[in-house]
């Protein structure tokens, strides 16, 4: 046997086992629940299950909850991605300087990451409590403010805020070692050159760590749509994984849940479901399109040059 | 070693690996033998495995040890009963052979769906479950394909309560300074309002007590207020009768009770949001819970040295109430998935289970009122908090108000609708006659699709 057939045979064996998981785990139920979406699947009608067509992704659009859902999710979207990506930049930069115990420091940011969802949620649950939480106790002791009824209509978007702000540590790792990837010898000449502080952070940090920015960004709408736990994790009690949100934070994908789930509606939670990787796919191709404005890459620093050359 | 070889022995143990990860897939819980593979036969005397849902670990040594004695060749794994994990089994075509599920509304919705086994035959049969022994409450589990009550056996109640029945804490009334109610007899609605709105306590602008909490859903008030006007939410057909003044006036009931923060709700409520434990805390002066309860307070460790503190009475009375009653709208039961491999060796359980020495036990422990009739006299009754609780549950037995569901309705989607129009009203974004409006929409939609999926027009 050729030794380059050879190491394609052991190429195709080393990935074998990925592939089956994948097929059997992955493809599988996507296909499956492709042609569930046009059908009235409801959870034990499979004797006797229908195909409908396009029913399913009709209602969708027509159904006012799904919609308003949808829009509630961009909105959080809106608030929350920007937010976190700054407060990780932030984090990671003061966590780049060489002070004093910043290995503490830098755990101590990353824990809320790795803290599972569903205790994370608890958590916050109690901190917010209006009665006992410990963010009103602090506001009556330090501040004598008023309890606020955290988990409540008015109130209740600013505390997912406040717990997805909490997390922004997540990006901490790749903010850093994007930080300690640029090269010294630029804010040097910057300096040099008379740079201060902002000017060395905008024309040099920002546009240096941009592709990491840009990765930020698109892991950070993708996760933004995708809001479900955190969601359902502050809502009123008693219908455990059904609990329905208030309207602030009533995200699609809670809605999506609500429907397979409570309403037992599966073909319609499915078809809600691939509107969404449809919507998400179109969100990153957007910012994708867009990335050749402000990300800096090889061809970025290849066309302005070019550019300079021309002019010049 | 050669690279070769090296190569060859990690690709043998990634496939290895991959192989293991799949078969350690299957359900584990501890007590159970969760790893064997289920032999797939349908003879009685050959081995048979079967998988339970149960709302506990049924891997109790004795309860296995003493079914497995007169049932060697049966064996089961248990999984903790959870609504979305038997949802998903059940869509993967992968249902437990045996389920638990409440009585009074899930049981009759998985039923009209064609999920449960007609247990006619066996129960015809049954020497531990015979049909002469079953109270009333069984009716639950009975359907004729139109209406609940009536037809084939589809389940069996474990055990039930009267859950609209209240608990009064003693200590509560008299820090409020409420004197205590005649126990003896009913309080109003009226009344309960004007007690529970006196219990609330507000310290440093939080509040602390609450004056009524409960474990029923608005729904199921509702029902109760209704069926004790001699009205109901629902038609005779199961269409809703949502939009009467009836229906208005309880839900603003409700709604000015939440705002006087004098029940717990969406605006304010203790920390276990319906105070099963707070109750016993005295953070909850007046709780809605069935006889079920007072196996729960006897087992709290420090609620059980006050047990003087908790009074049982029955449940409240609308004010010009028809048919004054006490009903259950929960009720826990088990019944056979209609599609199981191993139909009898699953009744086999199910008999050994609900008719059997384990139900003895249950009856004895004070847990619930037992559906047979057999077993009632089991009940515990040697202390005086034995007694008045007992006393005043066979008190309130004899004026049950029964209350059926709605089967084409699933009661996790029903409190969701709930959920999200109420709550809206609690905090002033919505209307109470829109709210009334918009759950009348979304439950017309539910009930149409749950006929349909049915099979009835």
């Amino acid at each position: 046997m050729r030794s380059s057939t050879r190491e394609s045979l052991l190429f195709y064996a080393m990935i074998l086992p990925f592939i089956a998981m994948f097929f059997a785990i992955k493809l599988v139920p996507f296909v499956n629940g492709i042609y569930l979406s046009f059908t009235n699947f409801a959870g034990y009608n499979l004797d006797r299950i229908r195909f409908t067509g396009l029913v399913n992704y009709q209602r969708v659009l027509q159904d006012n909850d799904a919609m308003v859902a949808l829009l509630q999710t961009f909105k959080i979207g809106l608030i929350t991605v920007p937010l976190t990506m700054v407060v990780g930049l932030m984090l990671a930069l003061f966590l780049n300087r060489p002070i004093r115990g910043v290995g503490i420091y830098r755990t101590i940011a990353y824990i809320p990451s790795i803290v599972p969802a569903v205790a994370a949620g608890l958590l916050w649950r109690m901190i917010f409590d209006r009665n006992s939480g410990l963010i009103n106790l602090l506001g009556s002791v330090l501040f004598q403010l008023a309890p606020v009824n955290w988990l409540g209509y008015d109130d209740v978007l600013k505390a997912l805020v406040i717990m997805m702000l909490w997390g922004s540590g997540g990006n901490l790792l790749v903010n850093l070692a994007a930080l300690k990837d640029i090269p010294a010898e630029l804010y040097e000449a910057a300096s040099i050159d008379g740079a201060g502080g902002v000017g060395k952070f905008w024309h040099i940090t920002i546009p240096m760590i941009s592709p990491i920015l840009f990765f930020n960004l698109v892991l950070g709408i993708i996760g933004s749509l995708q809001l479900y736990g955190q969601a359902v994790l502050l809502a009123p009690g008693g219908n455990g994984v059904l609990n329905v949100p208030h309207r602030p934070i009533y995200t699609y994908l809670v809605h999506a849940y609500q429907q397979i789930f409570g309403m037992g509606r599966y073909g319609y939670g499915l078809a809600m479901i691939w509107i969404l990787f449809i919507v998400i796919n179109l969100m990153t191709f957007l910012v994708f399109k867009t990335s050749r404005l402000w990300v800096l890459n090889e061809d970025t620093v290849i066309r302005k040059s070019r550019k300079k050359k021309h002019e010049a | 070693m050669t690279k070769r070889l090296l190569t060859i022995l990690v690709l043998i143990s990634l496939v290895l690996a991959t192989m293991a990860g799949c078969s350690s897939a299957t359900p584990t819980v501890p007590g159970g033998d969760a790893t064997s593979t289920p032999v797939p036969t349908v003879v009685d005397d050959k081995p048979v495995h079967l998988v339970i849902m149960v709302p506990e670990l049924v891997s109790d040594t004795v309860i296995k040890e003493g079914f497995n004695k007169i049932y060697p060749n049966i064996t089961y794994d248990c999984i903790i009963a959870d609504y979305t994990k038997l949802m998903s089994m059940v869509a993967a075509d992968n249902a437990p052979d045996v389920w638990s599920v409440g009585a009074f509304h899930t049981g009759i919705m998985y039923t009209a769906r064609g999920l449960f086994l007609n247990l006619d035959e066996y129960v015809a049969k049954s020497e531990l479950l015979k049909k002469d022994d079953f109270t009333d409450i069984e009716k639950l589990f009975m359907w004729d394909g139109q209406s609940i009550g009536k037809g084939s056996v589809y389940g069996i109640v474990k055990d039930w309560s009267l859950d609209t029945q209240l608990w009064l804490n003693k200590k509560v009334f008299a820090d409020a300074g409420i004197p205590l109610p005649d126990t003896t007899k009913p309080i109003t609605f009226t009344q309960l309002a004007e007690y529970a709105t006196k219990m609330v306590k507000i310290e440093d602008g939080k509040q602390t007590r609450w004056g009524f909490a409960g474990g029923l859903t608005m729904e199921q008030l509702v029902m109760f207020q209704l069926g004790q006007m001699g009205k109901s939410l629902y038609n005779a057909d199961y269409s809703t009768n949502f939009n009467t003044p009836e229906v208005k006036a309880i839900l603003q009931y409700w709604v000015d009770l939440a705002k006087s923060g004098g029940c717990a709700s969406a605006l304010s409520a203790p920390a276990d949001v319906v105070g099963v434990s707070t109750f016993m805390q005295d953070q909850v002066g007046i709780a809605m819970w069935g006889y079920w309860y007072s196996a729960y307070i006897k087992g709290n460790e420090e609620a059980k040295l006050r047990l003087e503190d908790f009074v049982f009475v029955q449940s409240p009375v609308m004010d010009g109430a028809t048919n004054p009653g006490n009903s259950c709208i929960a009720g826990v039961g088990g019944a056979v998935f209609s599609r199981t491999d191993y139909p009898d060796a699953a009744w086999k359980f199910v008999e050994y289970y609900y008719g059997g020495p384990s139900a003895d036990d249950r009856a004895k422990s004070g847990w619930g009122i037992p559906m047979l009739k057999s077993k009632v006299a089991m009940m515990p009754y040697e202390t005086p908090f034995d007694k008045q609780v007992k006393d005043l549950n066979d008190l309130a037995l004899t004026k049950v108000l029964p209350l059926t569901t709605n089967p084409y309705t699933n009661p996790g989607a029903v409190q969701a609708v709930f959920d999200k129009y109420f709550n809206q009203v609690l905090f002033d974004k919505m209307t109470l006659d829109e709210c009334i409006t918009k759950m009348d929409e979304d439950f017309k939609v539910m009930i149409d699709e749950g006929k349909e999926i049915v099979g009835v027009k």
